[in-house]
């Protein structure tokens, strides 16, 4: 039971302060584009007369705020579903894996009916959601697994 | 594998709280545990033994699924 790979239990807290609003946020820059700023770009497609041209490391402007939400889901998610419990035991990182195994299934299961039924530019959906799918179901399925488990204890006393 | 940590406990007037404290773990481990649902590693099996002042066959036997 040495080292695990898992945050200390304070980072659930953060996780949870950056996930709500970069959750709101990631939702509002779908319409929007704020805060569009100079940045750095290793390759971009740029259309000159209607002609792609792709251009190497360069600064382009673009708005930031999907980016930021990007950051602040992955971040706190992780930070959520990754740190140790408060009584951290070998029971609850079985859980903890279990949980990730059916996410795996889950997530991939879904994202193969996807392929399958949906195409062209409404894919791009898909691939903009799959990301942080994942961790959510991971981070669903595991709350609710601890949730059951301490709801038995509660049902046997 | 099959275990009287139950019946131990009860012999000793422990709750479940008290054994989670006593080797560190959440009360969920122990109840996973008392109800065959979770086989704990050799290290917990052993530390729920020098506990219990029982040698380790005397609280977890394997049952015909083993």
């Amino acid at each position: 039971m040495k080292s695990n790979y898992l945050f200390d239990y304070k980072y659930k807290k953060w996780g949870w302060i950056l996930v709500l609003p970069s959750a709101t946020l990631g939702l509002i820059s779908q319409h929007v584009n704020w805060l569009k700023v100079p940045v750095f770009s290793f390759f971009h497609t740029k259309f000159l007369n209607d002609e792609p041209k792709l251009k190497l490391v360069q600064i382009i402007e673009n708005p930031i705020l999907d980016e930021l939400a990007t950051f602040g889901l992955i971040i706190g998610c992780i930070w959520i579903a990754l740190s140790k419990e408060k009584i951290e035991d070998e029971f609850i990182a079985q859980t903890r894996l279990n949980s990730l195994v059916w996410s795996v299934y889950v997530h991939y299961g879904l994202l193969l009916l996807l392929t399958l039924f949906i195409y062209d530019i409404n894919y791009l959906s898909v691939l903009i959601y799959a990301p942080f799918a994942f961790l959510i179901f991971f981070l669903l399925r595991f709350k609710y697994t601890l949730y059951k488990n301490k709801k038995q204890i509660g049902d046997e006393e | 594998m099959k275990n009287n940590i139950k019946v131990q406990r009860a012999m000793r007037n422990m709750t479940q709280a008290d054994l989670a404290k006593k080797i560190s773990v959440s009360r969920q481990t122990i109840n996973a545990m008392e109800g065959n649902k979770y086989v704990p590693s050799t290290i917990l099996a052993l530390k729920i033994a020098r506990l219990f002042e029982k040698q380790v066959e005397e609280i977890f036997e394997l049952d015909a699924e083993d």
